[in-house]
């Protein structure tokens, strides 16, 4: 160790130059990527964070896709139901339209939503003869098999029970008073064929859910209250930029009108819960941040009473970042921001070394002794830090090696800044500043305070006492600890803008949550019919209650082939085949022999003229060669339900594939939906992605990994300092083993559980309170040390404990850990010290 | 200083997130959706949006025409006779006649039986909500069709003459006045109405109702979205007594 201080000593200004050097070449390099250049360098796709083997090829695609969709639409409910509030309802869709271009929206109502809908069929309705729901294709099979000419030679005129129930229901509907929607006239669906089907496929698809009858208008009907639905697209990012916050204000411009009475107006978009966190992170930043920064400035200029420590601190620290992402940068493709966050908080932990600095510094005057002083315990701390930290690097997941990469070339720059830069800056010509205070006659207000404070007997005893307690009560509850990976963590959102999107979604009957299917292939027909099997056994599902709809563009455009199969199918029991006239056989006879079609036998009960057959026929037959693309109908899919569905050819950076969702609502059991592809046997073509649980067993995975590879790494360091200081580890140990055990402790008595922040708030505390350990072990538990971990300590406690005053979920995690386990690792550390310098102090004056 | 790097990152960092989480937090809680709250149609008339509409609506409406119909039957009474049909529909060379006894009960129940040139008897229960042709509930799609038991209670209501319910659909209108061959004296008691639907929703459905009687109805005629047309005259319509019966149970007089 003493070689190490001797080394720096004599090279330190060649060393210190070299240093710099590196710093301008990290300062070009993060300058040429972030500003020069224009890729973003920066990743916030939470699937960039699991290991690479566990990614699906494509998913990142379709990730982004839908949730791009997702993200960028904003519902609306305006509530009508009086003339008055009619009035507002339209002058509002009027001033969104009349500022539609300026804010680049897409404005549209329930009406133009019905409107595409009746567009789309109107264009389905041009391939009618290709579309058979299942259970018409099984009642034409029943006719056309008994319909068949050769059969018919034997069974002569018997009654065929297929046709005639056809047929009795055709002409019930014929006569009947009541009205019965009909897409089509009688001569070009005179079966109502396609009607059904329409029916049929979009049964559920939202058009007709809770729709009020009885109001003017398309309106929902919820709890007596009457909305109706404006829904808006608009582009560019929702979670920054000045456009959103335009937008924003125009809104809320907008909608206080509508907010004055009663329930008025429901909303729902991602856009406002990106705002509220935003509000609610700068609301917190100006309280907790501005409070805490306000401590830690008071705390430096009352201790050193100079603005050069503050100013040199946090350059240290700027630099150590800046190493840091600079290093990423140069390792990683691409930076992920979860990295920057927690990195920079670890990097926190080397705040240590500056602190440390100063106040050698100030008990010693000249910045070379002071340097040399705590070169040992810096360089300790440095290696526990690295270790604990580093260690994170052996894990699969990418986040978690960006994040130890980070922290360690972190950690590693703040020291080498301190060890080489600092002292060198304060020799030369920066002297003159009232650095040099700590003299016994120019007492600082808390060393002065730290020396009452050792004096107190009583405080001393109460505090052992109470830690004692509070330990002894921590291992008893210790097997209540929970854990908690759920997603809802994550949630940053207030809880009246959830319940508000919450009935937005019941009231419009979007129950989506977030599960869905992705199914790939290499050209469309057979993505279509690994789609179709798909959604068979997904029927099966709905009906057996496993979940309550799906949607799947195969259920509007079948394959080629099944599409050509209904066709024939309606040829031949419906429409009648005709036989080819270039063919043989003398075509009045086939004819004939065919013509036992129910359109022929609809028109004998109905009398209809042979023409009018006729014509039916013709439209019929003429119709043979048109086939429903999925191209075809893309455009009228616009606002339905089944809109984006189809993705179409999407790319990655291995696969081409053709690819469509089939988005599922109300699962009941994931488990039986994520197992299907491997029992339809389709699973190189399909899988199952359940956002929900995606995310929380992510999180798990993170923090199981954190706590198992910390733990590993804990041990290594406990094996260093075993070496270094023999018994005398225990002391070193001991404050921040208690600390983190109370803590732990602490959690389970008050049943708060423990989630993959929390640990990364414990990692902190682990690397803050060794380096209390270190500092005074190293030191003797001079004053100056003392000074240095408690200033540590309390800033620390000030700027991440003071997190636990926090509503947002993760930083409150965070900052519950680390107030306490600071508070108590420092207090433990400081009576252990205390005491023993205190029996040093004894040995040496008794003899 | 640090805390201030870290809080914009993690604040960044959040919000990036809280995209992700957006769509799948939501649900956690939506296990349990109100679902008393959905009704498609029915009944709620002492819902205050409705009796506005109602009031609204029957202020709109001439006012002669409410208090000289009164087509309400008493209790225990319900109405029977012929019909004779015309349906026009587009596509079909000629319209479909149809003829045949009906017999309806105040708002709630209507049997339709066609004697010629077919052999059909429809049952709508508005109470129970069952709509039976030949004994047969209306096939699954139909019933999907949510429209399906709201437009059995109109079509009972529009053979009843009973506007309370009307008034919830439709706009009325009163072309008593209007109409030259209503201006003779001696059929000051006859009126028409022409009926408009109040919603989109049953705007895909009905687009216009003229129904004319005088004691009783004596004319219907409905089109649809597809312009399709049903004229009904009703001939010999008398109101008889159930005396408690449900009204299919009585015995022809």
């Amino acid at each position: 160790m003493n070689k190490i201080v001797q080394c720096l000593e004599q090279f330190r200004g060649g060393l210190a130059c070299l240093w710099l050097l590196v710093i301008l070449a990290a300062i070009t390099l993060v300058v040429n990527h972030l500003i020069i250049s224009d890729v973003d360098r920066f990743e916030s796709n939470i699937l960039r964070l699991l290991p690479e083997e566990h990614r699906f090829p494509l998913q990142e695609v379709v990730e982004s896709k839908t949730s791009e969709t997702l993200s960028n639409s904003i519902l609306y409910l305006v509530e009508v139901g009086s003339d008055e509030y009619e009035t507002r309802y339209s002058e509002f869709v009027q001033k969104l339209l009349d500022r539609q271009r300026e804010f680049d929206l897409t404005v549209s109502t329930s009406v133009d939503a019905r409107k595409s809908h009746d567009l789309l069929v109107q264009t389905l309705s041009e391939y009618r003869y290709n579309l058979l729901t299942n259970a018409q294709e099984k009642q034409l099979k029943g006719i056309g098999l008994i319909g068949r000419p050769q059969d018919v030679g034997h069974s002569g005129s018997m009654p065929n029970n297929a046709i005639n129930g056809l047929i009795d229901h055709t002409i019930q509907d014929l006569f009947s008073p009541v009205p019965l929607k009909r897409e089509l006239g009688f001569n070009e669906d005179p079966f109502a064929l396609f009607s059904q089907w329409v029916i049929n496929r979009f049964a559920s698809d939202g058009v007709g859910e809770n729709l009020a009858l009885k109001q003017k208008g398309m309106t929902y009907q919820f709890e007596g209250h009457y909305y109706r639905l404006v829904w808006l697209k608009f582009t560019g990012d929702v979670f920054s930029g000045e456009r959103r916050k335009q937008l924003l204000a125009f809104l809320q411009e907008l909608e206080s009108p509508l907010h004055m009475t009663g329930q008025g107006l429901l909303r729902a978009g991602l856009v406002f819960h990106a705002a509220a966190g935003e509000a609610q992170a700068r609301r917190e930043m100006s309280t907790i941040g501005f409070g805490s920064l306000l401590a830690v400035l008071l705390l430096f200029i009352l201790t050193y009473r100079s603005f050069v420590p503050l100013v040199l601190t946090l350059l240290a620290i700027s630099v150590g970042c800046l190493c840091a992402l600079a290093f990423c940068l140069l390792l990683f493709e691409r930076v992920h921001l979860v990295t920057l966050a927690f990195g920079a908080s670890l990097i926190g932990v080397s705040v240590d070394y500056c602190f440390h600095f100063f106040s050698a510094r100030q008990r010693y005057i000249s910045s070379k002794i002071a340097i040399n002083r705590i070169t040992p315990a810096i360089c300790i701390g440095l290696v526990s830090s690295v270790l604990a930290y580093g260690a994170q690097w052996l894990t699969p997941f990418p986040g978690l090696r960006q994040m130890a990469l980070f922290s360690v070339v972190g950690l590693l720059a703040v020291w080498l800044t301190v060890v080489l830069l600092l002292p060198l800056v304060l020799s030369k010509g920066l002297g003159q500043f009232r650095l040099a205070s700590g003299r016994e006659d120019t007492p600082s207000l808390i060393p002065t305070f730290f020396r009452l404070l050792a004096n107190r007997d009583l405080a001393k005893n109460l505090m052992v006492i109470s830690t004692i307690t509070v330990f002894c009560l921590a291992v008893l509850t210790f097997k209540d600890i929970q854990f908690e990976d759920d997603i809802r963590l994550l949630n940053t959102s207030p809880k009246s803008l959830i319940q508000q999107e919450q009935k937005v979604r019941t009231i419009t009957g979007n129950r989506s949550t977030g599960q869905y299917f992705v199914v790939h292939a290499e050209d469309q027909q057979n993505l279509l019919s690994a789609e179709k099997a798909l959604c068979t056994a997904l029927d099966q599902l709905r009906q057996d209650e496993a979940l309550s709809a799906f949607y799947c563009i195969s259920a509007l455009v079948p394959t080629v082939q099944e599409q050509r199969d209904n066709y024939l199918l309606q040829q031949l029991a419906i429409y009648g085949a005709r036989t080819k006239p270039n063919k043989n056989e003398s075509t009045s006879i086939s004819e004939e022999l065919n013509d036992v079609s129910a359109l022929s036998v609809l028109s004998d009960r109905l009398e209809l003229d042979a023409s009018v057959i006729e014509n039916i026929r013709q439209t019929f037959d003429a119709a043979e060669h048109t086939v429903l693309a999925l191209d075809d109908i893309a455009v009228d899919l616009k606002n339905s339900a089944f809109d984006n569905l189809y993705l179409g050819k999407l790319q990655d950076s291995e696969h081409t594939a053709f690819v469509s969702v089939v988005r599922l609502e109300g699962v009941q059991s994931s488990n039986i939906l994520s197992q299907l592809p491997q029992q339809l046997g389709i699973q190189q073509q399909s899988f199952y992605v359940d956002k929900v649980s995606f995310i929380s067993t992510l999180l798990k995975k993170y923090r199981q990994e954190m706590i198992f590879v910390a733990t590993f790494a804990y041990l290594m360091v406990i094996g260093m300092l075993c070496v270094r200081y023999g018994m005398n580890a225990f002391m070193v140990l001991a404050p921040v083993v208690l600390g983190s055990v109370s803590v732990l402790g602490l959690m389970a008595i008050l049943s708060i559980p423990l989630n993959l922040f929390s640990v990364l708030g414990f990692m902190l505390l682990l690397g803050v309170g060794l380096d209390i350990g270190i500092f005074l072990q190293e030191s003797h538990a001079q004053g100056h040390a003392l000074q240095a971990v408690t200033l540590s300590s309390i800033t620390t406690v000030f700027a991440f404990g003071l997190l636990s005053l926090s509503q947002t979920p993760v930083l409150y995690s965070f900052g519950i850990v680390v107030l306490p386990g600071i508070l108590i690792t420092w207090l433990l550390a400081w009576l252990l010290f205390s005491a023993r310098s205190d029996s040093h102090d004894a040995t040496a004056v008794g003899p | 200083m640090r805390f201030s790097l870290v809080f914009t990152g993690v604040l960044k960092c959040l919000i990036l997130v809280a995209g992700v989480v957006w769509v799948s937090t939501l649900y956690a809680d939506d296990a349990e959706p109100d679902q008393s709250g959905h009704t498609f149609s029915g009944a709620s008339s002492n819902d205050a949006s409705i009796q506005s509409t109602l009031s609204q609506s029957a202020a709109s409406t001439s006012s002669a025409t409410t208090t000289n119909i009164q087509t309400f039957l008493k209790k225990n009474e319900a109405l029977q006779g012929r019909f004779e049909q015309t349906k026009s529909l587009s596509g079909m060379p000629f319209p479909l006649k149809s003829s045949g006894v009906f017999r309806i009960a105040n708002a709630n129940y209507l049997l339709w039986d066609i004697k010629t040139p077919i052999q059909s008897r429809m049952e709508i229960n508005v109470e129970m909500g069952t709509f039976l042709v030949d004994g047969k509930k209306m096939d699954a799609a139909a019933e999907q069709n949510a429209a399906t038991n709201v437009i059995g209670e109109i079509i009972v209501a529009l053979f009843t003459s009973d506007w309370e319910t009307l008034q919830q659909y439709f706009v009325l209108q009163s072309e008593a006045n209007t109409a030259p061959e209503n201006t003779a004296p001696t059929e000051t008691g006859t009126w028409h109405m022409v009926l408009t639907p109040k919603s989109e929703a049953l705007l895909q459905v009905i687009q216009r109702v003229d129904i004319a009687g005088e004691r009783f109805i004596e004319k219907v005629k409905l089109l649809d979205q597809q312009s399709d047309v049903t004229q009904i005259e009703f001939f010999d319509v008398q109101p008889i007594r159930t005396d408690g019966q449900h009204p299919a149970a009585v015995e022809k007089p």
